[in-house]
């Protein structure tokens, strides 16, 4: 085999080439502790990785959802809770004062003061907000949802937020549904179809009608002022119904918290497993890079080494 | 025979010894040479003279018979095709890099971050549909996302524009390789026809072969009549003889095949003729016809296509929602006619423009909180509505991005295969027609010797003469 120097030359030349290029790769992988530093790298573990990243950046977004809902849901709760207990006082004066042994109407008159007093509060606790939003306003959270008669001036919206992945919870509970044992008499404006997009929501429609929260507590009120004992009795089945219903919304926002608690921690493990794989497909494996570049060195070293030899004297050399 | 002759032996091995001498000093000094192929004397007896010895026959010396170039004509004309397809890998390699910058996200930011931004702003104005600030953050995220799809446009008509100043500059390089060959051709005719050997002519006619062959797909032949032929492939001949045929360029509008508009056509012919430009498929050419009408055009149209679905699905919902002030049917994007050129088109519509209030969130008026607008524009990026109901909008362009991954990866595996085939056929022709320094020094010295000998033989004849001359004294 004819060998020239040309060839010699030629081959030290793709050798020392070849080795530096994949040391400038190695050392780009070290550097920036990645694996895929453009989608050409490995196009299907690419497209993975910003698929990843959406969802992460998405599930974020689901976390403060959450997050939101909670508070929300908590702030209903505590303002149901605080009813649910001036329910309670106001079934024992109702008691207390029904039977004509231990009540006259001085009596009454007093304690007619105190259901004032609570009906006051019931109407506070009704018009909760967090920050300028009403609690229980539905759809209408700009303006306070009952007015000093106890009249609801909100609607029946539900507000949906969506905590995973097309899983959709409502926040609030609105005042209509949320203080009222007879929601056949609470009827709803109807307005037509007001959309047809996917959305999970709720109605909406604008309900003109007084809560009998507030009817009961005016009632008991009315009964004690004018010494009416059956009236008085008759406030009580209305207390215990009110009582029942209002329990009955708490336990349906506590499963609501818990459904989103639940959501969260599927979120938390979601993006560990997302992390987790996407670290596999875009981070460098630092060992191996570091020790595969200390034998692209080795190589390297070599291909220099063997250029020397082969750079080697001419004929000429010895024809002096 | 006289002693006469013994000197003209004498002289004709002198005069082969330095045409040997000759050789081997154009060989050193043409080593480096680019297509440079070694030449080699061939040497042959003289024809005895006549038989006035008796039987004997008595050689008359030595003739340069040619000097000839060593080559295999097998292994050039598989460096040319390897070198074409090579040119064409590495060509690409080049406008396919520049491509995958325009999508590469995979550190810092880009389209995909962007658009899950802007879903996710309606998601925060879901939650808080009463505050003004959320408006304008979701019309801040969609300016930013309307932003990145004209920057991904802007840079994909870029590449495609320094496309065509490479493939008006590719063109102008073939005509001119062109005309070098058909003058090399008459050169070459002439000397052939005075019966000598044009070795270095056929070099240089090697070499510029090789470069219009990287360029574009050509077969060369000698015809009937002994003209050299170089055919484009599949298109007829290009240089026949001494006579070239021309390219030229012009701009044109866009084309079924891929073509966009107000790019660069080849044509057949220096003063326009037939467009050929969707025939050229290989060396650099193709290269750059290939990536700019099939590559770079598609990933075009698919951005188009993002926007224009985008567009469509958001403002189809938004406008059945209510704003702020209780308005509906305004739209959110300026409304699109048709996927063509839709990214470019892009923009906010001049209500939201003037006012972020006007973004819809609510489906009935005079609900502050109602979030079912919002909500349900968010959760487009969930729907399959690309493709005609395929994928979502994300699955959309990741899978552009990894088709432009797809095609970076593939041409560098051809460029690194083509270069490795090249190396070893470089490898293969050097051991042929490649110049080896001790070899030539071996000649040299032969030669050296071969010239003294032959002056030595003169000397001889010389000598003899004089014997001769002193017979008479």
């Amino acid at each position: 085999m004819r060998v020239t120097e040309g060839m010699n030359f030629d081959s030290s030349r793709a050798t020392i080439g070849q080795s530096r290029a994949k040391m400038n790769r190695l050392q780009e992988q070290a550097a920036t502790t990645k694996r895929l530093l453009a989608p050409s790298d490995d196009p299907i573990a690419a497209s993975k990785v910003l698929a990843i990243r959406t969802d992460k950046v998405n599930n974020e977004q689901f976390m403060m959802n959450a997050r939101l809902a909670e508070s929300f849901l908590e702030n209903s709760e505590s303002a149901l809770s605080e009813i649910s207990d001036l329910l309670v006082r106001a079934k024992e004066i109702a008691l207390g004062q029904s039977s004509g042994a231990s009540a006259n109407p001085q009596t009454r008159l007093a304690v007619a003061e105190e259901v004032t007093q609570l009906y006051q509060q019931a109407v506070a606790a009704a018009n909760r907000r967090i920050g300028d939003r009403y609690l229980f306003g539905g759809y209408k959270t700009t303006q306070a949802p009952f007015d000093l008669e106890g009249r609801y001036r909100g609607d029946d919206g539900q507000m949906m937020v969506e905590i995973t992945k097309d899983v959709y919870l409502g926040m609030n509970v609105p005042g209509i549904d949320a203080f009222n044992t007879r929601p056949e008499t609470a009827k709803k404006m109807s307005t037509g179809d007001s959309g047809s997009f996917r959305s999970p929501a709720g109605e909406g429609g604008p309900v003109v009608q007084n809560v009998n929260l507030f009817e009961e507590l005016q009632a008991l009120k009315g009964s004690l002022l004018s010494g009416d004992d059956a009236g008085i009795r008759a406030t009580l089945e209305g207390f215990d119904d009110l009582h029942a219903k209002i329990t009955s919304t708490r336990a349906l926002l506590g499963s609501r918290m818990q459904g989103v608690s639940m959501a969260t921690q599927s979120l938390e493990r979601q993006n560990v497993t997302g992390a987790a794989l996407s670290s596999t497909l875009e981070d460098a494996d630092m060992a191996q890079v570091m020790s595969d570049l200390a034998r692209e060195e080795t190589v390297f070293r070599g291909a220099l080494a063997t250029s020397q030899k082969l750079i080697q004297p001419t004929l000429l050399d010895f024809l002096k | 025979m006289g002693i006469g002759n013994v000197m003209h032996i004498g002289r004709s091995g002198m005069t082969a010894a330095r045409a040997g001498v000759s050789t081997a000093g154009h060989n050193i000094s043409n080593a480096n040479t680019e297509g440079y192929t070694r030449q080699k004397v061939h040497q042959a007896s003289e024809s005895p003279a006549s038989k006035d010895m008796g039987k004997a026959t008595v050689g008359t010396g030595t003739t340069v018979s040619r000097i000839d170039r060593v080559n295999n004509d097998y292994i050039d004309r598989q460096i040319r095709s390897t070198g074409r397809d090579l040119a064409h890998a590495e060509e690409r390699e080049v406008i396919l890099k520049q491509t995958e910058d325009i999508f590469n996200e995979m550190s810092g930011e880009g389209l995909n971050r962007l658009m899950s931004k802007f879903f996710n702003d309606f998601r925060k104005l879901s939650n808080e549909p009463e505050n003004l600030a959320l408006r304008e953050a979701v019309r801040e995220s969609a300016q930013a996302m309307i932003n990145d799809f004209r920057r991904m446009k802007v840079q994909l008509g870029d590449v495609r524009s320094h496309v065509d100043a490479r493939i008006e500059n590719y063109v102008r390089e073939a005509n001119q390789i062109s005309r070098e060959i058909s003058d090399l051709n008459t050169k070459i005719r002439q000397v052939e026809i005075s019966g000598g050997s044009p070795n270095d002519i056929l070099d240089k006619r090697d070499l510029a072969l090789k470069k219009l062959g990287s360029i574009v797909d050509v077969s060369a032949y000698q015809n009937q009549d002994g003209a050299f032929m170089v055919d484009l492939r599949g298109l007829g001949p290009l240089v026949t003889g001494g006579d070239a045929e021309q390219f030229s360029t012009l701009r044109t509008s866009g084309s079924e095949d891929g073509k966009m508009d107000n790019t660069v056509d080849v044509f057949a012919g220096s003063n326009g003729g037939q467009p050929i430009t969707s025939r050229l498929r290989t060396g650099k050419l193709g290269a750059l016809i290939q990536t700019r009408d099939e590559t770079i055009s598609t990933l075009s149209n698919k951005m188009d296509a993002i926007a224009f679905e985008l567009s469509r699905a958001v403002n189809e919902i938004h406008r059945m929602g209510y704003t702020r002030d209780g308005g509906t049917q305004v739209d959110f994007f300026r409304p699109i006619d048709s996927p063509r050129g839709a990214a470019d088109q892009l923009m906010l519509s001049d209500a939201i423009r003037s006012n972020a209030g006007n973004i819809a969130a609510a489906g009935q008026p005079d609900a502050p909180a109602d979030n079912r607008v919002a909500l349900a524009i968010a959760g487009i990026q969930g729907l399959r509505i690309m493709d005609g109901g395929a994928g979502t909008i994300d699955d959309f362009f990741n899978s552009i991005i990894s088709e432009v991954g797809v095609a970076a990866n593939q041409n560098r595996s051809a460029v690194n295969q083509n270069r490795d085939i090249m190396t070893q056929l470089g490898k293969m022709r050097e051991q042929v027609s490649g110049v080896s320094i001790d070899e030539e020094t071996t000649q040299l010295m032969q030669y050296q010797h071969a010239f003294d000998a032959s002056a030595r033989v003169i000397r001889v004849a010389d000598e003899l003469m004089k014997t001769v001359l002193r017979l008479g004294e």
